[in-house]
């Protein structure tokens, strides 16, 4: 075994088994609450990380104008944008560290669940490996149960529901943090991409272990959770446009955006 | 529309596009770990056959262990992804091919043809027609004939004219051999690994619901039923009256074949001196009166059968996922570092001496980085070896010191 799986994979896998013990035999509820502990076990570092990508949204009216200003002195445009978002606090190095930090995490837990929910021979004589031969409770548990809910958590939904569920919290989770941008080309871009991840996440599904889906739908849940306790509801107050006064004239929107601290 | 907008519309279709296509039409898998069998081999009338890991069906002649003919080539149609895509690929075999003696007409005249059959990863079973040493391109019979989701993990059994085998749906069947016409199936409720075992008119067969179960072979009717601790994916030996079996929850029984009241188990509870550390996985074996226990822990558990008292913890190097096979007093052993990695493959065989305290040989070594799970099986004193690479290596256990020999690379039998 490499140290990766010694370190990281073999704990996560045994830990996952013996939770789905105590959660009523229930692998999919132990990926749930999982996927819950490790998002707030990281929520100090997701939390700096938000803040500069709202820092960032923030900043691009005024990073506009300044391609408007300097557009053709790239160095000075350079500078200008870098001395800006330095003084915003959207630009801070830590925050890609936080990211490189929580890297390692999303992937054994994903590697993890496509293991534990092994369904074919091969897949359940390489997880015999990672098994841990002094906690004797893992071994009566394989192979785990797979089901939940309607779901076959070994084999991919073909109900329809998880994706659909995947494509609705990834599109509210990036809808929040998307600024409505006043550069036509911009909007349309970001709302492209607005539809097209969580598209892509939900043609996916319907090929993966539902297991995995799950995964991806509870962190989903959990990010939309922890975005509005950092910055409201965002991009999505401004869903249906502005609400009509009693005159019939439309009123400014309800939520003005959170002041936010600096990312440290 | 400017250049940059089309641009990015375009690279955003086409990543729709590919990511529609790619997990409608192909199995878009997490894991690393490739679906790829273990059939082994076994000797009818002087004809060895075994099937390739690539969905062939080859026969040898042991003799001279020269290539009889040509393979016939197994492929599985399936559907899979949101449009419902039609995909041809090579079936995969974990059953051992069995095959009938050579048939005799009404006079009792020997006719030159035998019948092979093979459980696939399909779920379905088929019979070949081998005739005049030459393998049919095309299956006789199959059953079912329609396509189905399950598999076949388990080994097939021929026993009087009727094929036993169990699918990963739960469902055990009988069907007539000549044709294979259904005659029974008996739904069990639970995924089925293992391979029927037949004693007289009783089929024993252990799933993974923790239970082996006794069915009458006549009617597939349940006739006892023995709960273990973890599932079971080993077949069961029986041997004067007693079915022996392992678990995943690494415990070993001996049980009463007519009533399903347990004998003894192994190890007694949690605080016996000796531990298994892994799953009873393959197959064990009987050999002068002691049952060897193959763990995926490495070690294979010497027991007397009568007492399952331990009469020698046997340590070898690594993992034990293929069968042994006892020839004479000697087992002959193969372990496999258990990595899917290649680079860490590596495969190590003893030879235990039976006669001799259980002794093991200095480990014969695979000159390529493989893995072996497949089942050993010998014809004289050559052990066959069937690798994760589809390499068919040979032991001369005449001349135990020589190295294996690489006998052919199944796959590219043609």
């Amino acid at each position: 075994m490499d140290p990766w799986e010694i370190v990281i994979l073999r704990p996560m896998i045994n830990v996952l088994i013996v939770g789905s013990k105590y959660l009523f035999n229930s692998p999919g509820l132990a990926i749930i609450i999982f996927t819950i502990l490790i998002r707030l076990i990281l929520y100090p570092l997701t939390k700096k990380q938000l803040i500069a990508q709202k820092k960032m949204q923030e900043m691009q009216p005024k990073l506009q104008e300044l391609q408007k200003k300097y557009g053709k002195d790239k160095q000075r445009m350079a500078q200008e944008q870098s001395a800006l978002l330095k003084e915003s606090g959207a630009m801070n190095l830590g925050c890609l560290v936080t990211q490189f930090i929580q890297m390692p995490i999303w992937i054994a837990l994903y590697q993890s669940i496509t293991r534990i929910l092994a369904t074919g021979p091969e897949e359940l004589l390489n997880l015999s490996r990672y098994l841990y031969p002094s906690w004797h409770i893992v071994f009566p548990m394989i192979p785990l149960n797979s089901y939940f809910l309607w779901l076959n958590l070994g084999l991919p939904d073909t109900s329809f529901i998880m994706p659909i569920l995947v494509f609705a919290t990834m599109w509210v989770q990036q809808k929040m943090v998307t600024q409505p941008s006043t550069d036509p080309q911009q909007q349309a871009q970001s709302q492209m991409m607005l539809i097209l991840m969580p598209a892509m996440f939900a043609i996916i599904t319907l090929s993966v272990p539902s297991g995995l889906a799950l995964y991806w739908f509870a962190g989903n849940v959990i990010t939309i959770i922890m975005q509005y306790f950092v910055f409201g509801w965002g991009g999505l107050s401004n869903l249906f446009g502005p609400k009509p006064d009693n005159k019939g004239k439309p009123s400014k929107p309800s939520t003005e955006p959170k002041k936010l601290p600096a990312a440290k | 529309m400017n250049i940059k907008r089309k641009l990015v519309l375009i690279i955003s279709l086409a990543a729709l596009t590919g990511a529609l296509l790619l997990s409608s039409c192909s199995p878009l898998g997490c894991a690393t770990v490739i679906s790829r069998g273990w059939p082994g081999g076994t000797l009818v009338d002087g004809t060895l056959f075994v099937a390739s890991m690539n969905g062939k069906l080859i026969a040898i002649n042991p003799t001279d262990n020269t290539q009889i003919g040509s393979p016939a080539q197994l492929t599985n149609t399936a559907t899979s992804g949101i449009f419902s895509c039609s995909t041809s690929a090579n079936l995969v075999f974990y059953a051992t091919p069995v095959a009938s003696s050579l048939k005799t007409d009404a006079d009792n005249n020997t006719l030159n043809y035998q019948m092979v059959y093979i459980g696939g990863g399909d779920g379905r079973v088929y019979a070949y027609k081998f005739e005049n040493n030459t393998m049919s391109q095309d299956y006789s019979f199959v059953y079912p004939r329609q396509t189905t989701t399950t598999s076949i993990v388990g080994n097939i059994i021929l026993d009087n004219d009727t094929i036993y085998y169990a699918n990963s749906a739960g469902y055990v069947f009988a069907l007539n051999a000549e044709d294979l016409s259904l005659k029974w199936s008996q739904k069990i409720n639970s995924k089925i690994w293992s391979a029927p075992t037949v004693d007289g008119n009783t089929l024993y067969i252990g799933c993974f619901n923790k239970t082996l179960y006794a069915l009458n072979t006549t009617d597939g009717s349940i006739k006892w039923q023995f709960l273990a601790d973890g599932a079971i994916n080993s077949t069961s030996v029986v041997d004067n009256g007693t079915v022996y079996i392992g678990d995943y929850n690494r415990a070993f029984y001996a049980v009463d074949a007519a009533t399903g009241a347990l004998k003894w188990k192994f190890p007694l509870d949690a605080n016996s001196t000796v531990i298994p550390k892994n799953f009873f996985w393959a197959e064990p074996v009987i050999a002068n009166g002691v049952i060897y226990a193959p763990n995926l822990d490495g070690h294979i558990y010497a027991l007397d059968t009568a007492t399952g008292k331990l009469v020698k913890d046997i340590q070898l190097s690594y993992s034990i996922s293929s069968s042994p096979v006892v020839v004479g007093d000697k087992i002959v052993v193969a372990t496999s570092v258990a990595s899917y990695a290649e680079s860490k493959q590596k495969v190590d065989i003893y030879i235990i001496d039976t006669a001799n305290n259980n002794s093991i040989s200095v480990p014969l070594e695979l000159p390529l980085h493989e893995a072996v799970n497949a089942p050993l099986f010998a014809v004289g004193n050559i052990v066959y070896l069937h690798t994760y690479k589809d390499n068919l290596y040979t032991i001369n256990l005449a001349a135990p010191q020589t190295q294996p020999a690489l006998l052919f690379n199944l796959s590219t039998l043609k």
